[in-house]
C-alpha cells in the first residue's frame, strides 16, 4: 500500500467533487466513513454479511446521487440518513427474527460502570438506562437514529401509533426522571 | 459538548460492540460531527472486509446505467436479463420509431383524402410492425448479435422476446394512426389479425430460414395475395370477415406449432460471421 499525503479537501468538498465524477474523492471518503458506518450498522444488525451489502448499496447510492445534497449539516449525516434506510428495508425484506434488532439493548454494566457513565453522561443517561427496552428502541430509533414515525414502526416490526404512542410514553417517563 | 472527545478506550469498546446504551448513542451522535474520532475509529475496522465492499462498490459503479426502459421493465417484473435484451433491441430506437409512425400517419392522412388509401392503409399497416420484427434481427443493428449467436441461450426465447417487445410498441402506433382514419373504426381495427397471423407465420418460418429472410418473405406474399384486389376496390379480400378468420386460423396453427416444436427446432437468427 503506497502511502499517500492525507488529502486536505473537507467531506463537503469531497461531495461536490464525487458529484462530478472524481473517483479519488469518492475513494477518500470511502476511506474516512466506511470505518463508523460498519460499527453503527453492525449494532443494529446481526448478521456481517446483511450489513455489508447494505454498507455496499449505500455507498453505490452516495455516488449516484452525490449531487442531491442539500449542502445542509454533515455529510456524515446525510450518509448515515442513507445507510440506516437501506437497513431498514433490507431487514424488512430478510425479515429476521425480532430478537437480533434487541441486541444493542441488552448489554450488562457492572455497578462500578454505573457510577461512572452517571458522572460522564449524567441523569439523561441513567434515565434512559432506566427505560423498558421497547421504549428505549424507539427512542433510538427517532431520536438517535433520526428516522421518522413510519421507518421507525418498520424497523421494529409494529404499528405506527404504537411508536408514537411509546414515544409519548417515554418523553414522559424521561421529563418525571429528570425534573 | 466543545472540545470534548472520545477517548480511545471508550472508542475500542464502541467498536468492539461492548458499550453499554448511552455511551453508545453519545458515541454515534458524536462520530456524527467529529472528523477526528472517525479517523481513531477507522483502526477497528477489518482491511481485508473493508477492501472487499470497496471492490463490490466499484464494480457496480462501474457497470453501464440502466437505460428508462430497462427498468421500467425490471419494475414489471421481468428478469434483468430479459430486459436488458429487449432494451438493446434496434427497433426500440427512438428514430425508427418515429419513422414509423411518420410513415404511418402519412398513410392515415391520405386516406382522409381519398378513399382508395384507405384500403392502401390497410395494406401497408401490417407491415410496419413486420418491418419492426426483421430489423430487430437485422445483423448489422443488432448491438448483442454476436453475443447472442455465442450464447447456449434458446434462440426461440430471444425470438419471442423481441418480437412481442417490437409487437408491444409497434401495433400501438399502427392503432393511433389507424383511429384518423375517416369514417367507422372498423378499419382501425381490421389489419390487427392480419398482422397476427403474419407475424406468427413469419415465427414459424424462422425454422427454415433467418428472421429478416422469412419476414420478407410473408411480407411479399401478402401485398402481392390483397394489394390487387384491395387497389381495385375490393378490400374485403384483404381484411372482410373471411380473411379475419383466415387469419386467426393462421396465428394460432403457427403459435400451436412454435409451441410444440420449441424445444426440437433451432432458430438461425442469423448468418454467423
Amino acid at each position: 500500500m503506497v502511502s499517500r499525503p492525507p488529502d486536505p479537501r473537507t467531506d463537503s468538498q469531497l461531495l461536490a467533487a464525487v458529484a462530478e465524477g472524481d473517483r479519488e474523492a469518492f475513494s477518500e471518503l470511502y476511506r474516512r466513513h466506511l470505518p463508523w458506518l460498519l460499527v453503527r450498522l453492525g449494532r443494529r444488525c446481526s448478521s456481517p454479511e446483511l450489513v455489508d451489502e447494505v454498507v455496499q448499496d449505500t455507498f453505490v447510492a452516495v455516488w449516484r446521487s452525490a449531487g442531491r445534497w442539500d449542502r445542509r449539516g454533515e455529510v456524515a449525516a446525510w450518509i448515515w440518513g442513507i445507510g440506516i434506510r437501506r437497513l431498514v428495508d433490507a431487514l424488512r425484506r430478510s425479515r429476521p427474527p425480532a430478537g437480533e434488532l434487541m441486541e444493542f439493548a441488552g448489554v450488562e454494566t457492572s455497578a462500578e460502570e454505573h457510577v461512572l457513565l452517571a458522572v460522564q453522561y449524567g441523569d439523561v443517561g441513567a434515565a434512559l438506562a432506566s427505560l423498558s427496552p421497547e421504549l428505549r428502541a424507539v427512542v433510538q430509533a427517532t431520536v438517535l437514529d433520526g428516522l421518522t414515525t413510519r421507518e421507525a414502526a418498520r424497523l421494529l416490526g409494529i404499528p405506527p401509533g404504537t411508536v408514537k404512542t411509546r414515544m409519548m410514553r417515554a418523553r414522559a417517563l424521561l421529563r418525571e426522571r429528570l425534573a | 459538548m466543545t472540545g470534548w472527545h472520545l477517548n480511545p478506550e471508550a472508542i475500542r469498546r464502541y467498536a468492539e460492540g461492548a458499550a453499554p446504551m448511552e455511551l453508545a448513542a453519545s458515541a454515534e451522535a458524536h462520530l456524527m460531527k467529529c472528523a477526528e474520532c472517525r479517523d481513531a475509529i477507522s483502526s477497528s475496522v477489518d482491511t481485508r472486509r473493508a477492501g472487499a465492499i470497496w471492490h463490490e462498490v466499484v464494480d457496480r459503479v462501474d457497470s453501464p446505467r440502466r437505460s428508462v426502459a430497462e427498468r421500467i421493465l425490471v419494475r414489471l417484473g421481468v428478469g434483468e436479463a430479459t430486459a436488458r435484451l429487449v432494451a438493446a433491441t434496434p427497433t426500440l430506437r427512438g428514430p425508427w420509431l418515429l419513422a414509423v409512425a411518420g410513415v404511418l400517419a402519412f398513410a392515415a392522412w391520405a386516406a382522409q383524402v381519398d378513399d382508395r388509401f384507405l384500403a392502401v392503409f390497410l395494406v401497408v399497416a401490417p407491415l410496419g410492425p413486420l418491418a419492426g420484427v426483421a430489423v430487430a434481427f437485422a445483423g448489422g443493428l443488432d448491438p448483442t448479435r454476436e453475443i447472442g449467436l455465442a450464447t447456449p441461450y434458446s434462440g426461440m426465447r430471444l425470438l419471442l422476446i423481441r418480437t412481442a417487445a417490437v409487437l408491444a410498441v409497434t401495433v400501438p402506433i399502427v392503432a393511433a394512426a389507424g383511429l384518423a382514419l375517416p369514417g367507422t373504426h372498423w378499419p382501425a381495427a381490421a389489419w390487427l389479425l392480419p398482422t397476427a397471423g403474419l407475424t406468427c407465420a413469419a415465427l414459424a418460418l424462422t425454422s427454415r430460414m433467418t428472421p429478416v429472410v422469412a419476414v420478407g418473405v410473408v411480407a411479399t406474399a401478402w401485398v402481392l395475395a390483397t394489394a390487387p384486389a384491395t387497389l381495385a376496390g375490393r378490400p374485403g379480400f384483404a381484411v372482410g370477415a373471411g380473411a379475419q378468420v383466415f387469419w386467426l386460423a393462421v396465428a394460432i396453427g403457427a403459435g400451436a406449432w412454435l409451441a410444440v416444436t420449441r424445444n426440437t427446432i433451432t432458430i438461425k437468427l442469423g448468418r454467423s460471421a
